[in-house]
C-alpha cells in the first residue's frame, strides 16, 4: 500500500479498524467487555462492526489514492464501497420506520444475536444509522474538487462527532436517555461505536488540515493555542465533573437535584471564567498584533516612500537576484512597468557580457555586509527594455526586509558624466594640438620669485633646457638687442599690472634659430596679494617672412605700376597724336571725296546739259535740213546723255551713302511703297500700263527716311521695269516672319533673272541684262544693299527666269 | 549787254553753254527781256556793290538773281552771303541754280538766305521746263517788296 507517512488520518482509519475487529473478536468468542467496555450497556452489533470496519478502509485508501490520484479504479472502489456502506444503513432505516422485521442484521453472527435477545437484535441503533449516513456523505464528498461539497463533507464530519458525543456524554453522566431509546432498552449506541465514529470523524477532518476544526488544532499560534485548551477544558472537565458526581451520588452522598445545582453550578462558573480568561487574553493579543500591524504598515510605508524618493533608482533584489521592489525611477530608467520588472531576474537588466554579474550579487550577499560600488572603475552597462544600452553605476548593498536578507541596488544613468568627462579630455588634448599648431609657448612667474615656469612647448619651441628656468636663464633666450626694449616695458608694465604685448626676437641656444616672437603678458594677483605674471609667445617667424615678402612684393608691385604706367602714358599720348593726325588725314580726305563728288555733281553734268539742249534746238530749229537720219542720231545722242545723266545721280548717291550718318525714325512702309509708286507711275514709260500693285498692312520699322525710301524707289522701279514686256503687271509687297524676324518682300511677275547670276545682283555695275532690254546703270540694287546692311539688315533675291522675281529684306 | 536800262534779272553763271540755254529758254517764253549775265562771282559783287569796273554805277534793284554756286573767284554762297549781310539787299529775291544736288549745298544756301534752289536736270527738256517756272513763278507771279 506504501503510506507516505503515518498521518493522523491514517492513524484514525487504523483505530476504527482495530476497534471493529476487536468488536468482531468479541462476537466470536463472546468476550463481552470487546463488544461494549462495560457491562450492562448496549454492545455494538456486528453489522455496525462491519459497516465502520468498511469506512475505516475507506479512510485508509484517501491516503492511498491522493498517490495515485488519477488512478480510476481507487476511486470506483472507494465510491462503490461508501454507496454500499450508505445503501445498508438507509435500509436499516427503513425497517426502523416501517417495523421490518430483521433480516440484514442477522448475516454476522446470527446465532449469538439470538442469545442476546433484544426486540431488534443485531440491528444498530437509530443514532448509529444517522451517525453511519453522515460519515458516508463526509466520505463521499471528501475528494470532490468543487470548494462548496468539500464545504459539505467538513460539515458533515463535525456532525458526525454531536450524536456519539451525546452518548458518551450518557454514559458519564449515567443518563439512559442519552445513549439508550427508552423503548428498546437494549439497543443504542455502544461506547465502542461512540469512540470508533469520533475517531473516524477525526480522520476526515484531517484530510484539510487548514480549515474547520483541525486549522483550529494544527495551528501555532498563540490564539489557537488558548482556544485548543479552552476546548479540551469545556469538553473534558465536564466528563471528569460527572464520573465524580456519578459517584457520589451511587453511594448515596448526594441528593440528585443539589448534584444536579452543584454540577450545573461549578460548571458554568468554570466556563464563565474560562471564557472571561480568554477574552481578555485574545483582546490582549490582538490589541498588541494590531500595534504591531500598524506600525509594520507604517514602517512599510516609510521604507517604500523612502525608496521612491531616492535620487537614484532603486532595485531591490531577493537572494536568487529577483527583483521584488522597485521605484519611479528604475521604471523610468529602464523603460518597464512596475509588473515587468517585478520578479524578473536582474540580470536582464545587463548586457551579456555581464553575465557573471549574479555571481557577485551573491558575493554581496554571502560575504560582505558592506555597500559596495560597481562600476566605479569600469563602466557598467545597463539595457533598456527597447534593447538600448547605457553606461551605469551600480552601489550594492545587503538589506533587511522581513527579516530576509535582501540587496539593494542603487542604479545611476552616467551616460552625462562619461560625455562631461569625454568632452573636456577632447578639449585638453586639441588645447594641446592648438598650441602646438599656433606655436604658443606659456610661461608663468610669481613677482617675488626667481622662478619662471615654462610650458614643454615653449621648452620644444625656443630651446630650453628645463621647464623650471630662471630669471637669468630666460633673459638668455632673448636676442641681446631686445633685451633693453624689453626691459623697459615690463618694468613699466609691473609697476602699473597693465597687460601687455610686445614682439622680440628670440634665439634658440640649441640651433642658435632667431624666432620672431609676439610675447603677451597679463598680471594678476594671487590670495596672498603677489603679482603673478601668466606670459604667452607665440612664435610668428613665419608670419613675418610672408609679412615681408608681401612688403617687398608690394614695394616692387608699386613700382613696376608706376613703371607701366608711364609706359602706358606715353603709349597713350602717342596714340593720341596717331589718332589726331589720322584724324586729319581722314578728314583731308574726306574733304577731298567730298569735293570730288562736288565736282563730279556739278561738273559731268554741265557738259550733259550742254548735249542734250543744244541737240533739241538743233532737232527743234533745223529740222528740216537733219532728215531722218540726222534726227535718229540726234534721239541717239539725247537718250544716251540722259543715262549718262541718271549714272552721274546713282553714283552719287551710292558714295553719299558711305558719309551719311543714319537719322532713324518710325517709318510707315506701306505709305513709303504706295507713294514711290504713284511717283514712279507718273514717269512716261509707265503710263498706260496694266499694273496691279497690293500692298499688304506691314508693320512699321525703324529706318533713315531718305535711305529707305531710296531703297523702296529702286526695288518698285526694278519690279516696274522688269515687267515692261509683260502683258499685265503683277507687284506684289508683304511681310512675312522668317526666323523671328520681319521680312519685306517684293514680288513681281516680270522676267526674273537667272539664279546663276545671283551673286552679281547686288554689286556695284553688274547687270543680268543687257542695255537693249531694259536700261539701268547697275548701280540700283548695289545702294540697296548698303543701305540695308547700314540698318543692319539683310537682303536678298530669289527668281525663276520669265516668271518673275522676288526680292527680300529686314531692317535692324 | 544793255547796260544803260533796267536790269530785270541778273544772272550769275560761269558756263556760257548753260547760260545760253537758261536765257533762251528764259526769252523763249517771253518772261524776260532784261537780263545781264555775269560770269563770276567778284563781278557779281562788283556790279551790284558799284565797286570795280561797276564803280559810280548804282544800278536799281533787279527783279532777280539767279545763281550758279560754282563761280570762279568768288563762289555763289559767298556772293549770297555779302547781299544778305547788306541792308539793301535783303530782300532781293535769290534763286539757286545749280547743279549740285548735294545736300550740304541746298542746306547752305538757305541758311545764307536763297530764296530757291532749282537743280538743274541734265536732259534739257526738264531744264526748259524747270527755267520756265522759275521765271513764271518769281517774274510775274512773285511782288516783290518795293
Amino acid at each position: 500500500m506504501g503510506f507516505r507517512k503515518l498521518s493522523l488520518t491514517t492513524a484514525c482509519s487504523c483505530t476504527v479498524v482495530v476497534l471493529c475487529l476487536m468488536v468482531c473478536l468479541g462476537w466470536q468468542y463472546n468476550i463481552a467487555i470487546l463488544r461494549s467496555i462495560l457491562p450492562g450497556v448496549p454492545e455494538t452489533t456486528p453489522l455496525t462492526a462491519m459497516l465502520l470496519l468498511l469506512l475505516g478502509f475507506t479512510l485508509a485508501l484517501t491516503q492511498v489514492r491522493s498517490k495515485h490520484a488519477t488512478h480510476p479504479t481507487y476511486i470506483s472502489a472507494y465510491q462503490i464501497i461508501i454507496i454500499v456502506v450508505l445503501l445498508i444503513a438507509l435500509f436499516t432505516g427503513i425497517q426502523y420506520l416501517f417495523n421490518l422485521s430483521p433480516s440484514i442484521e442477522t448475516i454476522f453472527f446470527p446465532e449469538k444475536i439470538k442469545v442476546q435477545n433484544t426486540a431488534f437484535s443485531g440491528r444498530p441503533s437509530g443514532r448509529t444509522v444517522i451517525t453511519l449516513i453522515l460519515s458516508c456523505a463526509a466520505l463521499f464528498f471528501a475528494y470532490s474538487k468543487k470548494r462548496n461539497l468539500q464545504n459539505i463533507a467538513i460539515v458533515s464530519s463535525l456532525m458526525v462527532l454531536v450524536l456519539p458525543w451525546i452518548a458518551l456524554f450518557g454514559y458519564s453522566t449515567a443518563t439512559v436517555e442519552l445513549y439508550l431509546i427508552p423503548e428498546f432498552p437494549e439497543t443504542g449506541m455502544s461506547p465502542i461505536t461512540a469512540v470508533a465514529f469520533i475517531v473516524l470523524s477525526i480522520g476526515i477532518m484531517d484530510l484539510w488540515p487548514n480549515k474547520g476544526l483541525m486549522a483550529l488544532f494544527r495551528s501555532t499560534t498563540q490564539s489557537a493555542r488558548m482556544s485548543k485548551t479552552l476546548v479540551l477544558i469545556v469538553i473534558l472537565i465536564p466528563f471528569a465533573l460527572n464520573w465524580v458526581v456519578h459517584f457520589y451520588i451511587e453511594n448515596g452522598q448526594l441528593d440528585v437535584p443539589i448534584n444536579f445545582a452543584f454540577e450545573w453550578g461549578f460548571f458554568i462558573l468554570l466556563l464563565a471564567g474560562v471564557i472571561i480568561w480568554g477574552g481578555i487574553l485574545i483582546n490582549k493579543r490582538d490589541l498588541e498584533k494590531e500595534e504591531l500591524h500598524d506600525s509594520l504598515r507604517q514602517a512599510e510605508e516609510q521604507f517604500r516612500t523612502l525608496i521612491e524618493l531616492a535620487p537614484d533608482a532603486m532595485i531591490i533584489a531577493n537572494g536568487n537576484a529577483d527583483i521584488i521592489l522597485i521605484n519611479e525611477k528604475s521604471r523610468k530608467l529602464f523603460g518597464y512597468t512596475e509588473d515587468e520588472m517585478l520578479g524578473m531576474p536582474i540580470q536582464s537588466l545587463l548586457p551579456d557580457q555581464f553575465l557573471n554579474f549574479s555571481k557577485e550579487l551573491r558575493n554581496v550577499y554571502f560575504q560582505s555586509a558592506q555597500t559596495r560600488t560597481i562600476g566605479d572603475k569600469k563602466t557598467m552597462i545597463g539595457v533598456k527594455k527597447s534593447g538600448e544600452e547605457f553606461p551605469i553605476e551600480i552601489g550594492l548593498s545587503p538589506i533587511k526586509i522581513k527579516s530576509e536578507l535582501m540587496i539593494s541596488a542603487i542604479v545611476r544613468d552616467i551616460s552625462k558624466r562619461i560625455q562631461a568627462e569625454d568632452e573636456i579630455k577632447s578639449y585638453i588634448r586639441n588645447l594641446g594640438l592648438v598650441k602646438k599648431i599656433a606655436r604658443i609657448g606659456y610661461y608663468e612667474t610669481d613677482s617675488g620669485l626667481d622662478r619662471f615656469e615654462v610650458s614643454e612647448n615653449l621648452c620644444n619651441m625656443f630651446g630650453a633646457s628645463k621647464r623650471i628656468l630662471s630669471r637669468e636663464e630666460m633673459r638668455g633666450l632673448l636676442h641681446p638687442d631686445d633685451l633693453k626694449k624689453f626691459k623697459g616695458i615690463l618694468d613699466r608694465a609691473l609697476e602699473k599690472e597693465e597687460n601687455f604685448e610686445l614682439e622680440f626676437r628670440i634665439i634658440n641656444p640649441l640651433t642658435h634659430e632667431t624666432f620672431q616672437v609676439k610675447n603677451f603678458n597679463y598680471f594678476s594677483r594671487d590670495s596672498l596679494g603677489n603679482i603673478q605674471v601668466l606670459g604667452l609667445m607665440q612664435d610668428i617667424t613665419q608670419e613675418k617672412k610672408v609679412q615681408n615678402d608681401i612688403l617687398k612684393l608690394n614695394k616692387s608691385l608699386e613700382q613696376k605700376v608706376k613703371d607701366r604706367t608711364a609706359a602706358l602714358k606715353d603709349a597713350n599720348d602717342n596714340l593720341e597724336k596717331t589718332v589726331k593726325l589720322r584724324t586729319e588725314q581722314l578728314e583731308v580726305t574726306n574733304k577731298e571725296l567730298e569735293s570730288f563728288s562736288y565736282s563730279v555733281s556739278h561738273d559731268l553734268r554741265a557738259p550733259l546739259r550742254a548735249i542734250t539742249g543744244f541737240s533739241s534746238f538743233l532737232q527743234r530749229d533745223f529740222e528740216a535740213s537733219l532728215g531722218d537720219e540726222g534726227k535718229r542720231f540726234l534721239s541717239i545722242i539725247v537718250r544716251n546723255t540722259s543715262l549718262m545723266g541718271q549714272l552721274i545721280d546713282d553714283i552719287l548717291v551710292f558714295s553719299r551713302l558711305n558719309r551719311s550718318e543714319l537719322a532713324t525714325t518710325q517709318l510707315n512702309l506701306k505709305t513709303i511703297f504706295n507713294t514711290v509708286y504713284l511717283r514712279l507711275l507718273e514717269e512716261k514709260e509707265n503710263k498706260g500700263r496694266n499694273i496691279e500693285f497690293i500692298v499688304d498692312n506691314l508693320p512699321h520699322a525703324q529706318g533713315d527716311r531718305a535711305m529707305i525710301t531710296q531703297v523702296i524707289v529702286n526695288l518698285v522701279s526694278n519690279a516696274l521695269k522688269y515687267t515692261e514686256t509683260k502683258e499685265k503687271t503683277h507687284i506684289h509687297v508683304g511681310c512675312q516672319n522668317i526666323n523671328d524676324s520681319a521680312t519685306y518682300f517684293i514680288k513681281d511677275n516680270g522676267v526674273g533673272f537667272d539664279e546663276r547670276h545671283k551673286s552679281k545682283l547686288f554689286k556695284v555695275f553688274q547687270r543680268l541684262h543687257n542695255e537693249r532690254d531694259f536700261r539701268g546703270t547697275g548701280i540700283g540694287l548695289a545702294i540697296v544693299k548698303r543701305v540695308i546692311t547700314k540698318h543692319g539688315g539683310k537682303v536678298w533675291g530669289e527668281s525663276v527666269l520669265n516668271e518673275g522675281a522676288t526680292f527680300y529684306f529686314t531692317l535692324t | 549787254m544793255d547796260t544803260n536800262d533796267y536790269i530785270e534779272v541778273l544772272y550769275v553763271e560761269d558756263r556760257p553753254e548753260d547760260a545760253e540755254l537758261t536765257i533762251r529758254s528764259l526769252k523763249e517764253h517771253n518772261l524776260v527781256n532784261r537780263i545781264k549775265l555775269i560770269e563770276d562771282g567778284q563781278e557779281a559783287l562788283d556790279y551790284l556793290f558799284g565797286e570795280g569796273k561797276y564803280k559810280g554805277h548804282k544800278p536799281e534793284l533787279p527783279k532777280l538773281l539767279l545763281l550758279d554756286l560754282k563761280l570762279p573767284k568768288v563762289s555763289g554762297l559767298e556772293v549770297l552771303e555779302r547781299i544778305r549781310s547788306d541792308e539793301k539787299f535783303k530782300h532781293l529775291p535769290v534763286v539757286v541754280l545749280t547743279s549740285s544736288n548735294e545736300h550740304v549745298d541746298i542746306e547752305k544756301a538757305y541758311k545764307l538766305g536763297a530764296n530757291s534752289y532749282i537743280v538743274k536736270p541734265v536732259e534739257f527738256t526738264n531744264f526748259a521746263k524747270a527755267i520756265k517756272q522759275v521765271g513764271l513763278y518769281w517774274l510775274v507771279l512773285n511782288r516783290a517788296p518795293k
